[in-house]
C-alpha cells in the first residue's frame, strides 16, 4: 500500500529509511513520520521531540492522524499475529527471517 | 475508573471522529462480552497495559494462563504459536474465548497508542458494567490456516470473525484511526494527511512489530 500510495505522487521515497531510520527518506515530512513512529513504538525518550518535529512538518492535525494510524496497526499487528493469520506467500522468507 | 474515555489536555487534538470512536471503545469494553465479563473484559485490558509498560500482570479476575496469554498478545504476538493457543483449552479458554481477549487488548493498545502518541496521558479505564457473557458461537467459522476459526479466508477483515462483536469492534475503530474498509481502495484519500503518509506510518509500525502481513 505504502509503494501503491507514493506513486500517486510526484515523490521519490528511499524505503530504506523505513528499516534504517538514520538513513534518509528523500522526502521532508517523511523523515518526521518515521522518526515518531519510533519513538511512539518503542516508547523512547525521543518521543517529545519526534513530536515536534513532526508537528512542525505535519501540522498539529496532521501528527495526530499519523498517531491515530501507528495506533491503528499496532491493533492489527497484535490481531494478525497473535490468531495466526498467514503472511502472502511472497512474504514467507521475510516472515521466517524476522521471526527466526 | 470511570465511565467515559477522558483524555488530557495535551495541546494536540484528536478529529471528533476519532475521539469518537475511541470514546464507543470504552463504552463496549466495560459491557460484558461474548465470552468474558465486563469485570474480566477491564481486566484484561488493565493486564494489557501493566504488561506494556512491563510491570506485574497478575489480576484477581483472571486465570495466570490468561493474563499470561494477554502479555504475550501487548509484547511479542508474532511469537504466540498454535500449540499455545491449543494449550488454553485445558483451562476452558474456548478459541473464541482467545479471539475476544485478543480484540480487547489489541485495541487498548491501539487507543493507548494513539493518545501516548498526541502527548497525553494514558486514559482512566472504564467501571466495567455487570452481566453476563452472550455465549454465543458462531457456527459458519471454522479452523483452517490460522490459529482460530474465521468466517471465510483467513485475513485482516476476517480474523476476529468467530466473535461478531470483535469483528465489528475491530472495523469500528480501524475506521476511526485510519480508515473504514471501504476506504482502502483509495489510494488518493486525504484525511488530515495524505494516504502515502498514512502508509508510511503503517509500514514502520508494521516493521517494527516483525508484521509482515
Amino acid at each position: 500500500m505504502l509503494r501503491a500510495s507514493i506513486e500517486q505522487t510526484n515523490h521519490r521515497l528511499n524505503l530504506a529509511a523505513v528499516v534504517d531510520h538514520a538513513q534518509p527518506a528523500g522526502v521532508p515530512e517523511a523523515d518526521a513520520i518515521i522518526r515518531f513512529t519510533h519513538a511512539l513504538v518503542e516508547n523512547t525518550d525521543q518521543l517529545p521531540d519526534a513530536r515536534a518535529a513532526l508537528v512542525a512538518s505535519l501540522g498539529a492535525a496532521g501528527a495526530a492522524a499519523i498517531a491515530g494510524a501507528v495506533g491503528n496497526f499496532e491493533m492489527m499487528n497484535r490481531i494478525l499475529d497473535a490468531t495466526g493469520v498467514p503472511a502472502p506467500g511472497s512474504m514467507a522468507d521475510l516472515t521466517e527471517r524476522l521471526r527466526s | 475508573m470511570t465511565d467515559s474515555l477522558t483524555i488530557s489536555d495535551s495541546g494536540l487534538s484528536l478529529r471528533p471522529s476519532m475521539l469518537a470512536g475511541m470514546q464507543r471503545e470504552w463504552t463496549r469494553l466495560a459491557q460484558p462480552g461474548t465470552w468474558w465479563t465486563g469485570v474480566e473484559r477491564v481486566a484484561i485490558a488493565t493486564v494489557a497495559r501493566d504488561a506494556v509498560h512491563g510491570s506485574n500482570t497478575s489480576s484477581p479476575a483472571l486465570h495466570s494462563v490468561v493474563t499470561d496469554m494477554v502479555a504475550r498478545v501487548a509484547t511479542s504476538p508474532h511469537a504466540i504459536e498454535r500449540a499455545a493457543v491449543d494449550s488454553l483449552a485445558e483451562h476452558g479458554v474456548r478459541l473464541e474465548a482467545f479471539v475476544e481477549l485478543v480484540g480487547i487488548t489489541a485495541r487498548l493498545i491501539a487507543v493507548d497508542t494513539t493518545i501516548r502518541g498526541i502527548g497525553a496521558a494514558p486514559a482512566p479505564l472504564p467501571s466495567p458494567i455487570e452481566g453476563q457473557p452472550s455465549r454465543h458461537v458462531e457456527p459458519r467459522a471454522k479452523r483452517r490456516s490460522a490459529h482460530v476459526p474465521m468466517i471465510g479466508a483467513a485475513g485482516a477483515t476476517t480474523a476476529l470473525s468467530s466473535v461478531a462483536a470483535e469483528d465489528a469492534a475491530q472495523a469500528d475503530l480501524h475506521g476511526a484511526l485510519y480508515l473504514h474498509y471501504a476506504e482502502m481502495g483509495d489510494l488518493t484519500i486525504v484525511k488530515e494527511i495524505p494516504r502515502w503518509q498514512m502508509e508510511l506510518a503503517a509500514t514502520t509500525t508494521s516493521w517494527i512489530n516483525h508484521c509482515v502481513y
